[in-house]
């Protein structure tokens, strides 16, 4: 690629990263500005939106809960979405595609439509309402996610370094792990980034299958009726901004720094 | 290796519930409610009392908590509003009120406990309430263009308009402008009117408001300058050092909506834990801290009373003498009506 | 570590060759998953929309009558197509901004920051989307940062009100919601494509374009394809954002739905416009693949 139009790309990413962080960049402004309108010109600076975060119980369980949830939802849908790319990319079978649509359908019913049918069967078969009953939904919900990306990652694998591996006595097991999985991985971090995503920021099946324990996003759909709570819930998305930005910053360092303990390039990654 | 993985499923969930459960221990009380209504201030008794604030579960908007009842969420009490407690009732979802148990049963406001009084049974216990008129942006908008609701109505003010997101306050705005001011004995030529009203209306609306804090926003950075608004809007914004007006006497009228508490039948917890928390949020306290705090009215007239005329004045609670349009429960066929004629109107139908 | 267990449980049991087909094995889980979940409520979706309901009760007689009202009242054909219109203008606003993105994410960040780089890309979605819708209406409002933005530097007089609170403003929130989803699918599909091949084109005399037309696209295509879905499909079934940045006339046929099967009290008419609506995404979307299936096989 001409230097030209290389130029012209990294202009393109930046404008595209300002795009994307648009309106979270407006965050710390609001969360600083002492006033409960959010608009400009602003007012002046305080630090009490964030005070006010500190001793309110029900955030921090909201905000904890949430995590398990995103976290649990996201690996348990990418396990199942590694399973239904695999194997509708790698074999042909009776069946393959009226079973990888019903696995797809949660993409096209409407969240309500879920929320509610799912509410029905929990409650009949006797079970209450927990973050459980959530896990399962956000589960169906992201998996159809997961294969979408899955099957991306696992489509045109070149079955001849399978075979080579076979022929030279590789287990099938061995092969998988040394050929399919480096291939592979990069999907699987892009299901469990998306899968983790949507399920953080799900708040229509929250609603509807939440018992006494809320999510995040339910705890900040309340919060943000009020107008005298907007300024703390922005200070409340700044921070966890500044959190998750920290700790990838951090998690980057240290694993650099143990690389280059282990004397190895800092070229070699886990990606 | 399928029971495994279900194993495996079972053992993550597990994890997970025994980490966080707090789930209903017999003697928890579980109460249905709006977001943000387990403000502890509401009810100092029952803290006072028990040591601990009942166990909440929340809802966005009534219909939830109506599907989630309905589809066999076991909660005690739950907090919808007026328009609303027929049809549970209906659907089997109340168990009438011991009103011998609730201590301030008699300074409760009249009006509104009596509205669901079913063959002598009462099934709602009035708790917050407040009013629907117009607030202005008074340095866009001259005080004398909103001495009536016909400016809703008027082409200069096209796009700068708000009206709510809720059937019964944008109804209760279109009857009132059409000269209706009782619904329950709104006929179908009423309601043709008031459709038609607000047929027009919709030419002028920017956006329809969906809670106090998107209206604040709307009004504050000059997005719109007239709205069918909520007294608690004005109230909080002036806290905030906004300067905003509200007229409640507009020829036509104004409105009152008002919310409550009603006893979930087939409830898990204890019933004394029930009345416990109505009774708490009785309190004069509690009255108090709702008007002054959130805005809002309070069931308990007394101690709504005992406030002065100027505080609820001020919190646009006070009296006025142009026609209320007081939203008592009306016919459920005409409220379905409404329903469905408001949802083509807002699509542009 | 756990997948690679349950592969290693798999795989092994699959060469003891007592299942039909590993394919059959393998997709078992997920598919009894989803048909545990959803056989009840589909079939129950599916029945409701056959029947009738007044007031509370749901009468069970069947009837044709909810399709009817489904597609030939204006009112429902009119928001079915905008939600249509409005989804693919949103798919391809998004897939188009998000191909360079990925591109680049591919092409051109060492091996070692891409890791970062994806993180980077997902992080401003972690915060709550009504919260990032709220500040949307920051930016785009009447006193909003592009409003004022340009009354500062004199190109308008007026603050424009055509920014927010119609479809165009649906189309851009959520183009923005969207982003990462559709960057992520192509950016796997792209580092799959074997480096050798493009030095072979440039080897047999191909330009940049060339090349990029010839090999880098079409190799792509299935994150492409991916991309076009994860963002289409659940676009029209989106009622948040019409709800908050539609305006008078923004909403969308899932508005319509929820409606139904809320306040308005008819669950029967709201299943046969939910189910309308899913056969024709579902349609819109097996044409999209049936017409890109060329790029979509395996080499085998």
């Amino acid at each position: 690629m001409s230097i030209r139009s290389s130029a012209l790309l990294s202009l393109y990413v930046g404008f595209f990263l300002i795009f994307l962080y648009a309106p979270t960049l407006l965050l710390p402004l609001f969360a600083f500005n002492d006033s409960t309108i959010v608009a400009f010109p602003l007012s002046g600076f305080t630090t009490a939106w964030f005070a006010g975060l500190l001793d309110v119980p029900a955030l921090h369980e909201a905000t904890i809960n949430s995590l398990a949830v995103a976290l649990t939802s996201a690996v348990l849908a990418t396990c199942l979405g590694i399973l239904a790319a695999r194997a509708t990319t790698r074999y042909r079978f009776r069946l393959m595609h009226g079973m990888l649509g019903l696995i797809m359908l949660p993409m096209v019913l409407p969240e309500m439509i879920i929320a509610v049918a799912f509410l029905v069967v929990i409650l009949h078969l006797g079970f209450s309402l927990s973050l459980f009953s959530i896990i399962l939904g956000h589960v169906l919900l992201c998996t159809p996610f997961s294969v979408a990306i899955l099957r991306t990652a696992f489509q045109g694998l070149d079955h001849n370094y399978e075979d080579a591996s076979t022929d030279l006595g590789y287990s099938r097991w061995a092969t998988f792990r040394l050929i399919i999985v480096p291939m592979v991985l990069p999907g699987v971090v892009a299901s469990l980034l998306i899968s983790f995503t949507i399920s953080l920021d799900e708040f229509i099946i929250a609603f509807f299958l939440s018992g006494t324990e809320t999510t995040l996003p339910v705890y900040i759909w309340g919060q943000l009726r009020f107008p005298q709570r907007v300024p703390n819930v922005l200070a409340l998305g700044t921070l966890l901004l500044a959190i998750s930005l920290g700790l990838m910053i951090t998690a980057e360092f240290f694993r650099r720094r143990g690389l280059r303990k282990l004397g190895l390039s800092t070229q070699e990654s886990v990606l | 290796m399928q029971r495994m993985i279900r194993n495996g499923l079972a053992g993550i969930a597990a994890v997970i519930i025994g980490s966080t459960a707090g789930l209903a221990e017999g003697s928890d009380l579980v109460v249905l409610d709006w977001s943000g209504f387990d403000d502890e201030g509401f009810y100092q008794g029952y803290l006072e009392k028990h040591g601990t604030p009942p166990s909440y579960s929340f809802f966005g908007e009534e219909e939830e908590a109506f599907k989630k009842l309905r589809a066999g969420f076991a909660a005690d009490v739950a907090h919808p509003c007026s328009q609303s407690i027929s049809k549970w009732h209906e659907a089997g979802l109340l168990e009438p009120l011991q009103i011998d148990r609730i201590e301030r049963w008699d300074d409760v406001n009249a009006n509104m406990k009596e509205a669901f009084n079913f063959d002598g049974n009462y099934y709602m216990l009035p708790v917050d309430w407040g009013t629907t008129a117009i607030a202005y942006m008074p340095d866009r908008i001259q005080a004398e263009d909103v001495e009536t609701l016909q400016i809703f109505l008027d082409p200069d003010y096209a796009q700068q308009i708000s009206l709510p997101d809720n059937v019964d306050d944008v109804y209760a705005l279109a009857f009132l402008a059409t000269g209706v001011s009782d619904w329950t004995t709104a006929s179908e030529d009423d309601f043709a009117r008031a459709s038609a009203w607000l047929r027009d209306a919709h030419r002028n609306v920017r956006t329809y408001w969906r809670d106090g804090a998107e209206l604040s926003q709307l009004l504050a950075s000059g997005e719109v300058s007239i709205a069918w608004a909520w007294n608690e809007t004005p109230t909080t914004m002036r806290l905030d050092g906004v300067n905003v007006g509200y007229n409640r006497s507009p020829v036509e009228g104004s409105s009152t909506w008002f919310c409550g508490y009603v006893d979930l039948a087939g409830g898990p917890g204890d019933e004394s834990l029930v009345y416990d928390f109505f009774n708490a949020w009785l309190e004069a306290r509690s009255a108090e801290y709702i008007v002054n705090e959130w805005g809002y009215g309070h069931g308990n007239q007394a101690a709504v009373d005992a406030l002065g005329s100027d505080v609820l004045d001020a919190a646009g609670l006070g009296a006025v003498s142009v026609p209320i349009l007081f939203q008592s429960p009306m016919d459920n066929s005409l409220r379905e009506k409404m329903i469905a004629e408001f949802e083509l109107i807002k699509t542009g139908f | 570590m756990v997948q690679a267990g349950l592969f290693h449980m798999i795989l092994r049991s699959c060469r003891r060759a007592v299942a039909p087909s590993p394919g059959l094995v393998l997709i078992s889980p997920p598919f009894l998953y989803a048909l545990i979940l959803l056989a009840a409520p589909i079939v129950g979706v599916v029945m409701l929309s056959f029947w009738s309901q007044d007031f509370l009760e749901i009468q069970r007689d069947f009837t044709f009558a909810n399709y009817q009202t489904a597609w030939t009242e204006r009112v429902y054909q009119v928001l079915m197509l905008r939600s249509i219109k409005v989804a693919l203008l949103v798919t391809v606003a998004t897939v188009l901004l998000a191909f360079p993105m990925a591109y680049f994410l591919s092409f051109h960040i060492p091996k070692r920051r891409k890791q970062l780089w994806l993180f980077l890309i997902t992080i401003p979605f972690w915060t709550s989307y009504l919260v990032r819708i709220f500040l949307w209406k920051v930016i785009l409002g009447y006193n909003g940062v592009i409003n004022g933005t340009l009354t500062t530097l004199g190109i308008i007089d007026e603050p424009l009100r055509f920014i927010l609170y119609n479809q165009a403003a649906v189309v851009m929130t959520l183009s923005h919601a969207w982003a990462p989803f559709a960057v992520l699918p192509i950016y796997v599909a792209l580092e799959k494509i074997d480096r050798s091949l493009l030095e072979a084109s440039v080897d047999l005399g191909d330009g940049p374009l060339r090349r990029f037309f010839r090999i880098t696209l079409p190799l792509a295509m299935p994150g492409v394809v991916a991309a076009v879905l994860i963002v289409f499909i659940p676009t029209v079934g989106d009622y948040i954002t019409p709800n908050l940045v539609g305006g008078p006339n923004g909403l969308m046929i899932a508005n319509m739905i929820e409606v139904q099967f809320k306040k308005a009290n008819n669950d029967p008419l709201g299943a046969a416009l939910a189910l309308s609506a899913m056969a024709l995404v579902g349609t819109m979307a097996l044409l999209f693949i049936w017409a890109t299936r060329k790029y979509l096989r395996s080499p085998s």
